[in-house]
Order: C-alpha cells, then sequence, then structure tokens
C-alpha cells in the first residue's frame, strides 16, 4: 500500500470510529486533559500498523485495543482503576432527599455561552462529572445507559448532573455579575 | 442557551474533529520525512558501526556488562515490542490492596522487597494513601469464591506518574498480564546467570523471569535501560 492510500485508508476509518474512541477515552482516561493526546497516539499507531501493510481483521476491535493499552501507558495500572464514588454515603442519601420531584435537567437553562469557562470548570472536576456530561450531551446516551457505562446508579448520575448544573449555573451568573460591576 | 447546546459546542471546541486530524496529519507528514532521511543514513552510519565493532572484537571483554563487580558473563538482549500488537485479555480476578501490616509480613517472605534498585524519584507512595500493591485472587475451580491467592502486584511510580514499575509476582505460574504482545522471535539475555525474557521500546521496558521458584513479570515506563536492568539485576542476586 502506497502512502496515498495508507492515507486514504486511514482517513476513512479516522471519520469512522473518532467518535467510538474518543467516547472510550473519556470513559477511561483520569484526566480531560489527555483525551487529546490519547486519541492521536491511538490513530498514530494505527497508521504505522496499515503503513507497514499489517492486515486487521476488525478495525473497531483493534482501535479499541490500542486505545485500552495507550491509556494504561498513560497512567500505568495493570486493572481498571476503582471508580471512587464521588459523594460519600451520606451526602448521596441527603442528596436523593433533596431533588425535587419535579425537577426536569434540561429546564436548569443557561443563559450565558462561556465554552471556555465550562471547559475549564469540567477540568476542574473530577473525571467522572465529565465523562458523565459527554455522554449525556454529547452522545446523547440515557441516565440509565450512562449508568450502566460507568458503573454507577441512575440516581448517582442524575445527582452529577442536577448538582453539577446548579452549580455552573451559579458560577457563570456570578462571573457575569463580576463582569458587569 | 440551554445546556445541551452548550455543552455539545464545548466538546465540539474543545475535542474538535478536524483539528485532531490536522494535528494527527502533521505528525505522520513529519514521520514520512525522516523516513525518506533514513534511506540515505542508513548505509553511511552502517559503514560506521561496522568499522567500531571490528575494531572492538578485535579486543576481548571480560566481566559484566552492567557492572565492574560483577564476576560473571551478563548477555542483554532487549526484544523490541511493537505496542500495536496488542492482544487483551480480561481475567476474573479479585484485587486486595496490601496493607502496611501485609507489607512488612510480605518483605520478610521475599528477601528481593527489602533490597531493589528503585531509580530516584519513585517510590510506593508518593502521595499518602498511594495504593501500593494488590494480592490478586482468583476463583477456586467449581466455586464464586476469590479464596485462591495467586499473585503479589507492587506499583512504584514517581509523583506525577510519568515514571512506573508494576513488580508481580507469584509462586503458582506467570503472573496474569492483561495484555500481552505477540512476537515473532524473542531472544533470552542473562544476567547473574540467570535467563531473563527482556522486551522494550521507546522508554517502555518488560521482564519475564523465574527465579528461587517465583515467576517474575516486570513491566516499567519512563526509565531508562540501564535503571530498568539495575533493578533486575537487584533481584537476582
Amino acid at each position: 500500500m502506497n502512502v496515498q492510500n495508507s492515507l486514504q485508508t486511514f482517513e476513512e476509518t479516522y471519520q469512522k470510529t473518532y467518535s467510538d474512541i474518543v467516547k472510550y477515552v473519556i470513559c477511561n482516561c483520569s484526566n480531560l486533559e489527555d483525551v487529546k493526546d490519547i486519541v492521536q497516539e491511538v490513530y498514530l499507531s494505527f497508521y504505522k500498523r496499515i503503513d507497514a501493510k499489517k492486515d486487521i481483521d476488525n478495525v473497531e476491535s483493534f482501535l479499541i485495543g490500542i486505545a485500552k493499552n495507550k491509556v494504561k501507558d498513560y497512567y500505568h495500572f495493570r486493572y481498571k482503576e476503582k471508580l471512587l464514588s464521588l459523594f460519600s454515603k451520606k451526602d448521596e442519601f441527603e442528596l436523593i432527599e433533596q431533588i425535587p420531584a419535579n425537577v426536569n435537567i434540561p429546564e436548569i437553562i443557561i443563559h450565558q455561552e462561556q465554552m471556555d469557562f465550562v471547559w475549564k470548570y469540567l477540568k476542574s472536576k473530577k473525571i467522572t462529572v465529565a465523562r458523565i456530561f459527554y455522554l449525556y450531551y454529547q452522545m446523547d446516551y440515557p441516565l440509565k445507559k450512562i449508568a450502566d457505562e460507568l458503573n454507577m446508579t441512575e440516581s448517582n448520575v442524575k445527582n452529577v448532573l442536577y448538582r453539577t448544573l446548579k452549580e455552573l449555573n451559579r458560577l457563570i451568573q456570578k462571573e457575569s455579575e463580576g463582569n458587569e460591576s | 442557551m440551554n445546556p445541551k447546546e452548550l455543552f455539545q459546542k464545548t466538546f465540539d471546541k474543545y475535542l474538535n474533529k478536524e483539528e485532531i486530524y490536522q494535528e494527527i496529519q502533521k505528525k505522520i507528514e513529519k514521520k514520512e520525512k525522516r523516513k525518506g532521511k533514513l534511506i540515505y543514513l542508513i548505509p553511511a552510519t552502517c559503514v560506521i558501526l561496522l568499522t567500531i565493532g571490528l575494531f572492538i572484537s578485535a579486543k576481548p571483554l571480560h566481566g559484566s556488562f552492567l557492572f565492574e563487580e560483577n564476576q560473571q558473563e551478563d548477555s542483554i538482549i532487549i526484544n523490541s515490542l511493537d505496542q500495536s500488537m496488542i492482544s487483551l485479555r480480561d481475567y476474573d480476578i479479585k484485587c486486595v490492596e496490601i496493607t502496611d501490616e501485609s507489607h512488612e509480613q510480605l518483605k520478610q517472605k521475599y528477601s528481593f522487597l527489602s533490597r531493589l534498585a528503585i531509580p530516584s524519584g519513585i517510590s510506593l507512595t508518593p502521595h499518602p494513601s498511594e495504593n501500593r500493591g494488590c494480592a490478586v485472587y482468583t476463583k477456586e475451580p467449581g466455586t464464586n469464591d476469590y479464596s485462591k491467592l495467586y499473585q503479589y502486584e507492587y506499583y512504584y511510580k514517581n509523583a506525577d506518574y510519568s515514571k512506573s514499575i508494576v513488580l508481580a509476582f507469584s509462586k503458582l505460574g506467570k503472573p496474569f498480564r492483561d495484555y500481552y504482545f505477540m512476537e515473532d522471535a524473542t531472544q533470552l539475555s542473562t544476567i547473574n546467570g540467570n535467563s531473563v525474557l527482556l522486551y522494550g521500546s521507546d522508554s517502555f521496558y518488560i521482564a519475564q523471569f523465574t527465579y528461587q521458584g517465583t515467576f517474575f513479570d516486570i513491566d516499567a515506563k519512563g526509565i531508562n535501560e540501564q535503571e530498568f536492568l539495575k533493578l533486575i539485576d537487584s533481584i537476582l542476586q
């Protein structure tokens, strides 16, 4: 396969698999900052393989395999990190009590378009928050599917979304009040 | 703007598909240019290396390849490791953290734990309450109890996790690894009279060997070859 053919195969595969690879990396890395680097490393390894004319039976599985290895390489532990509970058991119980029954998450409106602020905020939180937000808003996963994917309960996922959005809304309002004064 | 639009725009901006693709393409182009230059450099380099090799081979080498004080002849061959040829495995295991108490007991039982040549800056617990390692249990056949102790693993790392060593050992058999690499041909090294299988690429090294009835599997990231070999040597005393 010459360089042009390799690049063409590479581009086609990249377009087709990008979303799944980013999702995998976000759900398995420890830091939102690392996602871009790890994704690049995955596809560079893939390019190296096709450029060396080595056959690949199942491209999607192969890419996920590389992604798994690259994530491990970054953090270098053999077994999956324990997904730490975001809140203590006491907090979890209190949150379930406090959320009003009629709260609908999409109705918490954020008026400001502050992507930089949102990204910095997400990076400052535990990686589980970024995972939940990515799966909920970017991948349109329902709460149950997110809970299964991240080995959490559905109520935990909803708690994280609700609590984080509330805090983000408060911070954005605080910042815009600060800008106005 | 509702949250969905805001977060979608944020993720699209900071994990931009096209931007990442452009970055990858730049790296591929750089690699292709370097490949072109190598085609001219390799023959010249080969001639130089051949000349040096002929000169050195005229004088017999004595003593260890690694350390002057070691009287045995060591022979080091680091098999290359193509990290893209990885096969993944999932084992049904349970990990139980090694506590302070169990760590002290293990040091009594496995004397090498007290003499390991760990590179400076790396330790078992660079941060308070860090997990130093775990005892790995498998199920007893025919049961659902993870009661069969199979291996121990120790995790050494530096403060920012850029360097790490995983030391796995077992009396029962080769330690589990959750990824395996396929290589066409491998050659054994000899360190202090012991056969050791060594792999390495890009500051990532793996060693597998048996010593005094214990099976070892060690992998290290971010340390250099000399540091890695010194670590292996410290076990094989």
